[in-house]
């Protein structure tokens, strides 16, 4: 059934169709319309979950991992300093191997106090040993997140779905809501391998010397490789079902393109825009959106950016006393593979709109720089 | 020692399962269930198991509440009428929407007129109760229940004491005999115009019985002021009885106890205009604060502070001298066709003790509420079978307190609008003033009980168990004290205080 939906409550939507069995969030612009229309529902006694009441989104993760850990289905959302909070929990959900998901509304760090969108604060748990997958539309929000429970719960690991604040989160699209008796079909009733079972108990998380503790980390590292490949085809298998396919990357008009454009979120759908715009004056421009960012597929990269002749990257984040952070991240896939030389812009900060025309002078930019003149090619700053 | 990854688990998970690790070791203090007396059951003179039959109310089970109700006070119908609602004052609902209409619960039950059996064997004492007002009458009930053969000695020709002088449009006669019916069918002898001292002694008595309960309730106080003896000057229990004369006059009222507002809603439906003196203030007044308000409502005027000094007749009329004492010497007087004195009871009318010879109700207690006329007549009860058979029954339970109940878990929620008649209508005629509750409010009305320290089965303590060493069997919590390690989290999300701490004997 189609909707006019806002990427808030496509997230929401995503959780019910996936049946999440537990949910605990606490309220935080830009995120708060998951949290009221879940708890609604519940209270409604339209959606068989337990709504758990928390008093900080780090009880909120601490409440789904503790009921992931029985084995349910869990769920949680927030935003910038909510996820902030919950760091110390999101590696111990990883290193449990809890396979929660958790929608981010990406927002900007504080202070200055903000609501407005960047990437800094999902972008800063990149270590944590969550999947990530940012997302363009309200459709591809509440579809990542049915594909995320899949993932998980195959992978084992935890998965962040991240949507921009404001842009997606506040902002109304007609959404293909799935029918419940499809979702079934793709998203099976979780089953995990090891959970908390009070009949038998069994003591989690404990000492872990020196002589296993390094094996773990090492297994971890295995199931982000794995993940790979499940990210793929639980994304081809999407599509075989409800008509939309997902990869872990998102190529537009790259085929022999002079210049890739790499970014992810929002911003895609505007370089999309001034791409056509480019491209009809005669210009070979392409794009490489990151839809999945942890684990970050360094081998797809390269063979969608090998050809090309210059990149660019256009970070809606800071790595402070660095650069972006997705430059640096593509920077590292082509290390001694592509000699090719990339723009790093930093843009739209704090919600700041990037607009087609940005993007179309970004390029000429690049256009006209054999090399970019700075390492951080501020765009739109006041200096 | 060397692992392989792949020999790993997913996650540090141990081997074996931890059930043989005691950590109950660790503890050095220990929750433990404790059902325990609410607030509302410790205030109630009755002592009533409240909580209990308001838990069967909210589930429907009409027929248990009234039943269980009746083991402790076989006049709902009566107290839910005429109680000053002890309980009420003390329920801790009161700050989150208001106290539990219990007295309107309490009238639902008395109305559903439902006789308790009494299939207990005879034991083969023989008790006379002398007096048959609610503290008798509450006495016999619970000695015949226990298996005494029970005689009751009424000086008048109908059971009832007190109860037959309250108003009616306070409270049904019709409900008085029906409640006093269901106290007969327990099994016991009944005497009337039997008065002690005159038809009858205690001595007399002593010969026939094993044991005496005198409940004949106090004398009607008596004012010592000029002018107390003339004609139209009548004492409050007087003027109830009375039916006639003071049509459509004017009438003072000197009191401020339950009687003078009765007298003063009487004469007021009677056509007459009212004036209470009472010498103190409006908060000294021992009277029923409900009954105060409904009949300011109606119209009845009170003067506070104002201590009678002498009736005088003054031709066809009388006049009655006061004086106000906030004014220091404001004397003032007042015309009327009569006078009414009501300024409470006094007196013992049994001296020394006698062996054998208990006593209960207003005789014992002076409290002067029906309420407090029935607990005692219980208690009275359960002392006489403790005399003869040595078994105390009156338990002794720890009061939950406000800091037991965690309001987390209740939601402000309003009680039913009190339902009573117009003013205008009421003061016509001598029905009811005050309406019940059907039986939908009275299921919502239960159902905003907190069940103070009364389990009703909520799952708290066992879902919140970090250790999940509480289980359930049977409808009953049992706590794995091998890994209980005393955390307390049971005792705090309790919402009703029935979990409590202990420290552990080691």
């Amino acid at each position: 059934m189609k909707k006019l939906l806002t990427g808030n409550y496509a997230a929401s939507y995503g959780a019910i169709l996936s049946r999440a069995e537990v949910i605990s969030a606490y309220p935080i612009t830009p995120q708060t319309q998951i949290v009221e229309k879940l708890s609604t529902m519940v209270a409604e006694g339209k959606l068989s979950a337990e709504f758990i009441n928390v008093e900080s989104e780090r009880s909120a993760l601490a409440v789904c991992m503790g009921a992931s850990a029985t084995g349910v289905r869990a769920f949680t959302a927030t935003s910038a300093q909510g996820l902030a909070l919950m760091h110390e929990l999101l590696h111990w959900t990883a290193g449990a191997r809890l396979p929660l998901v958790l929608v981010n509304v990406n927002r900007a760090m504080a202070p200055g106090w903000t609501v407005w969108c960047d990437e800094n604060d999902s972008l800063s748990q990149r270590d944590t040993g969550w999947i990530q997958i940012y997302c363009e539309s309200n459709q591809e929000v509440l579809d990542s997140v049915i594909q995320a429970y899949r993932i998980a719960e195959r992978i084992m690991l935890p998965v962040m779905i991240c949507m921009d604040g404001i842009f997606l989160s506040h902002t109304q699209e007609i959404v293909d809501v799935p029918e419940q008796e499809k979702v079934d079909r793709f998203l099976p009733p979780y089953k995990p391998p090891v959970f908390l079972d009070t009949s038998s108990p069994h003591a989690f998380g404990s000492l872990t010397p020196p002589p296993v503790y390094f094996e773990f980390r090492y297994k971890l590292q295995q199931a982000m490789d794995e993940a790979q490949a499940e990210i793929e085809e639980t994304g081809k298998e999407f599509g075989n079902i409800f008509g939309r396919n997902y990869g872990l990357l998102d190529e537009y008009l790259l085929n022999g393109a002079e210049i890739a454009v790499v970014a992810l979120g929002t911003v895609c759908g505007t370089c999309r825009v001034a791409i056509d715009r480019l491209n009809k004056k005669g210009n070979k421009i392409g794009m490489l959106r990151i839809r999945t960012f942890r684990p970050l597929p360094k081998k797809k990269v390269l063979e969608d950016l090998r050809g090309v002749k210059k990149i660019m990257v256009i970070d809606r984040n800071i790595s402070y006393g660095h650069h972006g952070i997705l430059h640096q991240e593509i920077k590292s896939a082509l290390y001694r593979e592509l000699n090719i030389p990339v723009f790093g812009f930093i843009a739209g900060l704090g919600g700041r709109d990037i607009t087609p025309e940005d993007i179309e002078q970004m390029v000429n930019y690049t256009l006209k720089h054999e090399e970019p003149d700075t390492d951080i090619l501020w765009w739109g700053v006041n200096r | 020692m060397k692992f392989r990854a792949s020999e790993l688990p997913l996650t540090p998970v141990s081997l074996r399962n931890t059930i043989p690790i005691r950590t109950g070791d660790w503890r050095y203090v220990e929750p433990f269930y404790e059902e325990k007396l609410s607030p509302c059951a410790f205030a109630c003179p009755v002592k009533t198991d409240i909580t209990s039959c308001i838990a069967l109310l909210a589930e429907e089970r009409f027929g248990e509440a009234a039943e269980l109700w009746k083991e402790s006070n076989p006049f709902p119908g009566v107290c839910g009428r005429v109680c000053p609602r002890f309980c009420e004052r003390e329920c801790l609902r009161k700050h989150l929407g208001g106290s539990i209409k219990i007295h309107l619960l309490e009238r639902f039950i008395g109305d559903l007129n439902i006789y308790v059996q009494n299939k207990i064997q005879r034991n083969g004492k023989k008790i006379a109760i002398v007096g048959s007002g609610p503290a008798g009458l509450a006495c016999a009930y619970h000695l015949s229940r226990k298996g005494y053969e029970v005689t009751v000695f009424e000086k008048e020709n109908l059971l009832g004491g007190l109860l037959r002088t309250i108003p009616s449009y306070r409270l049904s006669q019709e409900i008085v005999d029906k409640e006093i019916e269901g106290i007969l069918k327990q099994g016991m002898d009944i005497e009337i115009n039997k008065e002690l001292g005159k038809d009858f002694s205690l001595q007399e008595l002593k010969q026939q019985f094993d044991a005496i309960c005198v409940a004949t309730g106090l004398k009607e106080r008596k004012l010592n002021i000029e002018g107390v003896k003339l004609s139209n000057v009548w004492s409050g229990r007087e003027f109830l009885k009375l039916n006639k004369d003071i049509q459509n006059k004017k009438v003072a009222v000197i009191g401020g106890g339950d009687t003078a507002v009765d007298v003063a809603r009487v004469a007021l439906r009677r056509g007459s205009k009212v004036d209470v003196f009472y010498r103190r203030r409006r908060e000294d007044m021992p009277a029923n604060p409900y009954e105060v308000e409904e009949g300011m409502e109606e119209g009845v005027n009170i003067e506070y502070l104002s201590e009678p000094l002498k009736i005088e007749k003054y031709g066809s009329f009388l006049r009655l001298f006061l004086k106000k004492k906030a004014d220091g010497n404001g004397e003032f007087f007042i015309d009327v066709d009569g006078v009414v004195i009501a300024v409470g009871e006094e007196g013992k009318t049994v001296d020394g003790e006698m062996e054998d010879t208990f006593l209960c109700g207003d005789i014992l207690t002076q409290k002067g509420t029906v309420s407090h006329a029935i607990g005692s007549g219980k208690e009275t009860a359960s002392l006489i079978h403790e005399y003869f058979f040595g078994e105390s029954t009156l338990a002794v339970l720890p009061v939950v307190k406000p800091e037991d109940i965690n309001l987390d878990y209740f939601k402000v929620d309003y009680p039913p609008e009190e339902k009573k008649r117009d003013v205008s209508q009421r003061i016509k005629d001598f029905d009811e003033v005050c309406q019940g509750l059907t039986k939908e409010e009275v299921i919502k009305e239960a159902k905003r009980c907190f069940s103070c320290g009364k389990c009703n089965g909520c799952d708290n303590c066992y879902v919140f168990c970090p250790d999940a060493a509480i289980s359930k069997q049977d409808g009953k919590y049992i706590i794995d004290y091998d890994h209980c390690k005393g955390c307390g989290i049971c005792v705090e999300e309790c919402p009703r205080g029935v979990v409590s701490m202990r420290r552990t004997e080691k």
